[in-house]
């Protein structure tokens, strides 16, 4: 065996730092509903939703006899249905382990009996940006997962990723951060009077160098309960989707509106409330459970070395 | 073998007791009372069954279902709505009963845990080792019979039955009742012919129509007698005795059934007999009082003789009443060679009064003891007229039980054609009921001392009455006696109390059989429950009426089961009448 553990637990040396969408200023359209004012989110019919969510986590930061590192990580995808027959797994999850490198290690790692760490080769600059890749990894998994989903819409957990395309098949992702805007100022205003339960009208982002997609998007303010507290901004979330026309964009925007400030999680219940959906929360409760405890995981890795 | 599910590997497993998850989706379930059992394989195959395995039997004592990993009550809600994806674990805590072979391991997680059924029920309840001495004793929640070994009930290995439950809800009575059926109709009980049951009334007229048919019956009962091997009829050889009333004229029993005899105590008897200390509940109050009861009990014996050469009674012949004035006042009659005839209670506390206090015509200094000093035993007047006192104030309880008027009748359950004799005191004052149970229950006892074959079951309610945990009485030493000796000698106690908390220790401790119905939620809190699992005394506080708690010495865990409605009446309005031409002459002579 001729790899041997970081002595730092991966959670202290790598924090985890998402830049979501960096700084780029894309083109966008503005003018596909009648005015530019908020939206109130209208009663609309339950359709069957598949929630697509992943987790991740690095298990051990390991070095080989040359110091060539590798993260090794578990990452996981799972899916909803909620149909009349309530909210269950759609599929049992799936969970892989990776041992995510630069170079250097080409034979899967072995831990115990069950536990196989395949090889993933990546380029990154140093750790840190070696970490960044596993969430690209999840996403990927994740619209592995969403492609075996027929017959509703898919809400995926995020912004759509770069290789789902299939225009067919009725997605939405949404992002719960703000890193990235998207509006001209004069636009932008709106966001912060907008009311809970309220949308801006829809805006196209056109395909971009950064993403290959032409995309249609809207703000969301959720309802959150106590309101007092938060600042105007905190029940914001951008939601985005692929459509055949504006029309049908706009349509989806409705329903979905209506349908996300139904499943707005609450302050008391999860601190990302209330953009973490609920059923998104219990998805990540579910992918825990199916990932093993990190705790296990990494006594069987320091076990396995001992041997 | 039906698989119902698997043991937990979440919560600890253990020798004595383990968790079972239960697959939902494979439609498991298993419900409180379940018996089942779980096999793993013995890590050294030499040391377990002819399979190499190990066998835990046991009973299920808790069922739990929880939303896994809910970590708000509030998820419910949500879940319900269908925003949130829930798994629902639905887990049984098993209480082991048995283990075969005997190797304490803990079982694995993930050993399949089997329904007992049939044989394997059988092991799980211990039925194995009880053999030919299975007594039914109630039907269990999976609708089995529920057995006792009825060596623990007659004497051979245990004896003596406690009940315990609140008035009205715990249906004790009925449960003494239905457990003397089983007695007397089951296979267990080889010896029917010896067997006698001495059952003491003392609510109503519940008792008075043990042979009677029950109308209410209906046919889901009938099926549970069916179920439990046993007859569904009354019970088929009962006699019935009451307290005379306390009118004038003939001696009538004081209850409403016709065939009912009356009983009592002639004057004779009572002094022979040695009954006199059953009138004084209180004896341990004062140990000089209880010293001076005991000579004067002496002294009446020796005043009627044995019974070949003594006195024949009814009434009390004396001579040495040399009072002027107290037999006058008392009515007195002499008989031919002027005797004087003692023909009632009252008279004969004043007798005892003249031998204890003297004439009352006396004018003589006042400080001398002018009492016979062969009755006063030495005890200061103080002591001489409390004792007076308290005879005084028991002549309206017991002169109607005490006559010498007639020659006695007093119950005698071994000696009685019938099997079960019935005797009524719920019309009787506490003392006379002390009175009748202490006299009774010392001759049953001394019969069987001396001797007598067979058993005898002797069914008393209200023991914390007569036996208290505080108090001393004479009554209470009979009873201890009969606790402790009387399963050798065939005397086997069914007691029942509200509250076992207040009864003599030793009585209830010396019970192998233990039975407790609905329980007040402070009581069952009390350390003379402490042998039923946490679980089931919790449930004591909500058995509804007809369900029991039972516990066997063999059985490690109490076992809760259900009885059938008595088959026999329980009030006249449940009486299904024999209006047959035979009964009805049958009546009539």
């Amino acid at each position: 065996m001729n790899w041997r553990l970081e002595a730092w637990n991966p959670d202290y040396a790598l924090p985890q730092v998402g830049f979501e969408e960096s700084q780029f200023a894309p083109e966008v359209d503005t003018e596909l509903e009648p005015a530019w004012a908020a939206v109130p989110v209208k009663e609309c019919a339950w359709p069957l939703l598949y929630f697509v969510d992943g987790r991740q986590r690095i298990d051990a930061v390991i070095a080989n006899e040359h110091a060539q590192r590798a993260l090794l990580v578990t990452v996981a995808a799972g899916a909803l249905v909620r149909d009349e027959a309530g909210i269950r797994l759609a599929e049992p999850p799936v969970i892989r382990r990776y041992a995510l490198h630069t170079g250097g290690f080409r034979a899967e790692i072995r831990v115990g009996e069950s536990f196989v760490y395949e090889p993933l080769e990546t380029t990154a600059k140093d750790l840190r940006d070696l970490a960044g890749k596993v969430n690209g990894v999840m996403r990927g998994l994740e619209a592995q997962l969403a492609a075996t989903l027929e017959g509703g819409v898919v809400v995926v957990d995020g912004p759509i990723y770069q290789g789902e395309t299939v225009l067919e098949r009725p997605l939405l992702g949404y992002a719960k951060t703000m890193w990235q805007r998207y509006l001209p100022s004069e636009k932008e205003a709106l966001l912060s009077h907008l009311d809970e339960n309220c949308r801006t009208p829809v805006f196209r982002i056109h395909k971009s160098q950064r993403r290959k997609l032409e995309l249609y998007s809207w703000y969301l303010r959720l309802p959150i309960n106590p309101s007092a507290p938060f600042h105007v901004g905190a029940g914001l979330i951008r939601m985005e989707t692929q459509a055949q026309s504006a029309a049908q964009a706009i349509e989806r925007a409705d329903q979905m509106a209506y349908l996300f400030c139904h499943l707005a999680s609450s302050p008391s219940r999860d601190p990302r409330a209330p953009q973490n959906l609920i059923p998104i929360g219990g998805l990540e409760a579910w992918l825990g459970r199916y990932m093993g405890q990190g705790e296990v995981i990494r006594r069987r890795i320091v076990q396995e070395l001992f041997r | 073998m039906k698989q119902v599910g698997m043991v937990l590997g979440s919560r600890e497993a253990g020798v004595l007791d383990f968790w079972v998850g239960l697959d939902a989706e494979k439609n498991q379930y298993l419900r409180l009372d379940d018996v089942v059992y779980v096999e793993f394989r013995h890590p050294d195959p030499k040391k377990g069954d002819a399979n190499g395995n190990v066998r835990y039997y046991g009973m299920v004592d808790r069922v739990l279902k929880l939303y896994e990993g809910a970590q708000f009550d509030t998820d419910v809600f949500l879940a319900q709505r269908d925003l949130l994806p829930v798994s629902k674990s639905y887990v049984a805590h098993v209480q082991v009963t048995r283990l075969l072979p005997e190797e304490y391991l803990p079982p694995d997680p993930g050993s399949p845990v089997f329904l007992a059924e049939g044989e394997s029920l059988e092991l799980a309840l211990y039925y194995d080792n009880m053999r030919t001495a299975m007594l039914p004793a109630g039907i269990l929640k999976n609708g089995e019979v529920a057995y006792l070994n009825f060596e623990f009930l007659n004497g051979f290995k245990g004896g003596h039955v406690n009940i315990s439950g609140v008035s009205g809800v715990a249906a004790k009575t009925s449960y003494a009742t239905f457990l003397l059926h089983s007695i007397f109709a089951s296979q267990a009980n080889r010896e029917k012919a010896n067997t006698k049951a001495l059952v003491f009334n003392v609510k109503g007229e519940d008792l008075f129509y043990l042979d009677k048919p029950n109308l209410r019956l209906s046919d889901q009962e009938r099926r549970g007698y069916e179920k439990l091997g046993l007859p569904v009829r009354p019970f088929q050889s009962v006699q019935f005795v009451a307290p005379p009333r306390k009118t004038e004229g003939d001696i009538l029993p004081d209850v409403s059934r016709l065939d009912t005899k009356a009983y009592y105590w002639d004057l004779v008897q009572f002094c022979r007999e040695g009954l006199l200390p059953f009138l004084f509940t209180d004896r341990g109050a004062m140990s000089n009082l209880g010293f001076l009861i005991d000579q004067i009990t002496e002294r009446l014996r020796k005043l009627v003789g044995d019974e070949k050469g003594g006195q024949k009674g009814p009434g009390l012949l004396v001579e040495d009443w040399a009072d002027e004035i107290g037999p006058s006042e008392a009515g007195i009659t002499f008989d031919a060679v002027g005797k004087m005839r003692i023909t009632h209670f009252a008279q004969l506390v004043r007798y005892i009064e003249f031998q204890l206090l003297g004439p009352e015509s006396s004018e003589e200094d006042e400080k001398k003891p002018k009492g016979n000093p062969r009755w006063t035993a030495r005890q200061a007047t103080a002591t001489l007229e409390a004792f007076i006192r308290r005879l005084r104030a028991a002549v309206g309880n017991v002169q109607h039980l005490i006559r010498g008027d007639k020659l006695g009748n007093p119950p005698d359950p071994l000696r009685a054609q019938a099997q079960v004799s019935v005797v009524d005191i719920h019309q009787l004052p506490a003392q006379a009921q002390m009175f009748v149970v202490g006299s009774i229950l010392r001759e049953v006892f001394a019969r069987k001392e001396a001797g007598r074959q067979g058993r005898v079951f002797i069914v008393l309610d209200e023991l914390n009455k007569y036996a208290p945990r505080e108090d001393e009485s004479p009554i209470k030493d009979i009873l201890l006696d009969i606790a402790e000796r009387g399963r050798s000698l065939g005397v086997i106690l069914i007691g029942a109390q509200q509250t076992a908390s207040e009864v003599e220790r030793r009585i209830v401790a010396n019970a192998a059989i233990r039975v407790v119905g609905r329980l007040d939620a402070a009581e069952a809190e009390r350390p003379e429950y402490r042998y039923l699992p946490a679980s089931f005394r919790e449930r004591a506080m909500i058995l509804p009426q007809g369900s029991m708690i039972v516990q066997q010495p063999e059985l490690p865990i109490p076992l809760p089961l259900t009885f059938p409605f008595p088959a026999w009446a329980t009030k006249s309005e449940e009486v299904l009448e024999d209006t047959s031409a035979a009964a009805l002459s049958h009546l009539i002579d």
